[in-house]
């Protein structure tokens, strides 16, 4: 299996590079995710605690944990999918190494395959100590747990092709990179990690619900929080992170015949 | 020596650049300018020759080599690499842009490692101890390429060049920067290889003792090709192109 010969090279090398600097990797792995979420749970359990509300779009003293939790972890693989080409090729461009990944004869869907297992490995503390935690405000099943790695793994592979078109433009030219930036803020912003559909205007909720990022938080949520399976959600996600990397690689390959890397 | 295995075909690669960066009106409406940097190169290169591109800075030597290498795509015309698109055949070539092109925050080990594992060479092991030990620079192979010297910098640019055992090598002035010893044992490496090479390079030694041709480059364009023994002749038409002579050992 060629492909996995370059998996593995992208996934060791991505690896190696980040522990340059192991301190540094030490902290933005395992305390820098656990200190963003800290203001949500401030936020929430004062709500639902002392203001007297019993909630709002479902979310409940019983449940906004979970509630949070499952937000909290999809945002994060898709912040880490969407950025890590950008950061990387930005990175490789500057080092001069990017021209090394042009003339490899490698499939550029084992750069996407090998990134995305180094993102999902720098994302597993985080991944493991939140679903513990959910674990411990209700008892998930076997299949639960299964369900909700396979989703946000799947939802990661949507993000990094997403990405990949992001990295790949602003590779050859900068100027594309906060129009991207404001695309992703407002594809957080109507993906519902923070707060339930309920509470986004009207003419906005027809976005979230043709959102393949909603649709997975959905599924987590759904699951953990009502015991049910949205296999309509688990099938139209995968569907995406199926297109999307293909689409993704077609995009890189054709930005790359008609655009020069620029500003190096 | 006769079997063509690199072809360019009227090969063209314009760039576009502001004309006037600092112009503030230029900033909101800016305007661009075309610069040709290979102009209708068409090129043969032959199995087991060594091909030397001579010419002055900015001639388009190392934009030619990026062309033949399928690091641009080039404007118009196109690359064959024994008789297919360069993008084809690229695990037939190895190339070195100077000490580019390798991870300063991985060990020489590592480097190497990564890109025997993306040209799928089954025992990388032994191949990176025999490179390393062939262009001497074992002792360092665990070190950070970081603290490397420039010298074993580029000796490890060229054994990441050599990883997959390439049919076509390409050099872009593998000696830059470099003192003479350590060039002279850089040379005497690319000499021992039977293998087709292109190598640029600003120095007549190195193009005298390495190449079997040399071909000239200004604005573009291939202006001459000489075989060896004519080699005079076209140093002399480089020297002539207004070229300093302290730009030209």
């Amino acid at each position: 299996m060629e492909i996995l010969s370059e998996i593995i090279a992208i996934t060791k090398k991505d690896f190696k590079l980040s522990i340059r600097f192991k301190t540094a990797y030490l902290l933005n792995t395992f305390i820098n995710p656990f200190l963003s979420v800290i203001p949500l749970f401030i936020i929430y359990y004062g709500f639902l605690h002392y203001t007297g509300s019993e909630g709002f779009g479902g979310v409940t003293a019983d449940n906004y944990v979970q509630f949070l939790i499952f937000g909290i972890i999809a945002q994060a693989f898709f912040y880490n999918g969407t950025y890590i080409f950008a950061l990387k090729f930005r990175e490789e461009k500057y080092w001069k190494t990017i021209d090394a990944l042009f003339v490899a004869p490698i499939n550029y869907l084992s750069l996407i395959i090998g990134t995305g297992i180094n993102v999902g490995l720098n994302l597993l503390p985080l991944f493991l100590v939140f679903l513990l935690f959910a674990s411990v405000f209700g008892a998930p099943s076997i299949l639960m747990i299964t369900l909700t790695v396979l989703i946000m793994f799947i939802l990661l592979g949507f993000c990094l092709g997403a990405g990949l078109i992001y990295g790949a433009l602003t590779l050859f030219n900068e100027n594309f990179d906060p129009f991207f930036r404001y695309f992703f803020a407002a594809w957080i912003l109507l993906s519902c990690f923070a707060y339930p559909l309920n509470i986004i205007p009207e003419v906005f909720r027809g976005i979230v619900l043709i959102n393949p990022v909603f649709h997975a938080v959905n599924f987590a949520r759904e699951m953990w929080m009502h015991n049910f399976i949205a296999w309509g959600s688990f099938f139209y996600v995968l569907g995406f992170a199926i297109i999307m990397p293909i689409i993704s690689v077609f995009v890189f390959k054709l930005a790359w015949k008609r655009m020069e890397v620029q500003g190096y | 020596m006769n079997e063509k295995i690199i072809e360019t075909r009227n090969l063209r690669k314009e760039f576009k650049s502001s004309l006037n960066p600092n112009s503030i009106t230029e900033f909101f409406f800016p305007k661009h300018k075309t610069t040709i940097a290979v102009n209708s190169v068409d090129l043969n290169v032959f199995k087991g020759e060594t091909l030397g591109l001579l010419g002055p800075n900015g001639a388009g030597k190392t934009t030619l080599i990026k062309l033949l290498t399928g690091i641009l795509y080039p404007t118009s015309g196109e690359t064959l690499i024994k008789g297919k698109p360069v993008e084809q055949q690229k695990s037939l070539i190895g190339i070195m842009l100077g000490y580019e092109m390798i991870y300063y925050r991985l060990s020489g080990y590592d480097n190497l490692k990564y890109f025997a594992r993306l040209y799928k060479i089954k025992d990388f092991d032994s191949r990176i101890k025999e490179l390393s030990s062939f262009l001497g620079f074992e002792e360092y192979l665990y070190d950070y390429v970081e603290n490397y010297s420039l010298g074993t910098k580029s000796k490890l640019a060229l054994a990441r060049a050599l990883i997959h055992d390439p049919e076509i090598l390409v050099l872009d002035e593998p000696t830059l920067g470099l003192d003479i010893n350590v060039s002279d044992r850089i040379r005497k490496h690319i000499k021992e290889m039977d293998k087709t090479i292109i190598l640029t390079t600003h120095y007549e030694k190195e193009a005298r003792d390495l190449c079997d041709r040399i071909a000239l480059m200004d604005e573009g364009k291939i202006i001459e090709i000489e075989n060896k023994g004519n080699f005079d002749k076209t140093i002399k038409t480089f020297i002539g192109l207004g070229v300093k002579n302290g730009n030209f050992k």
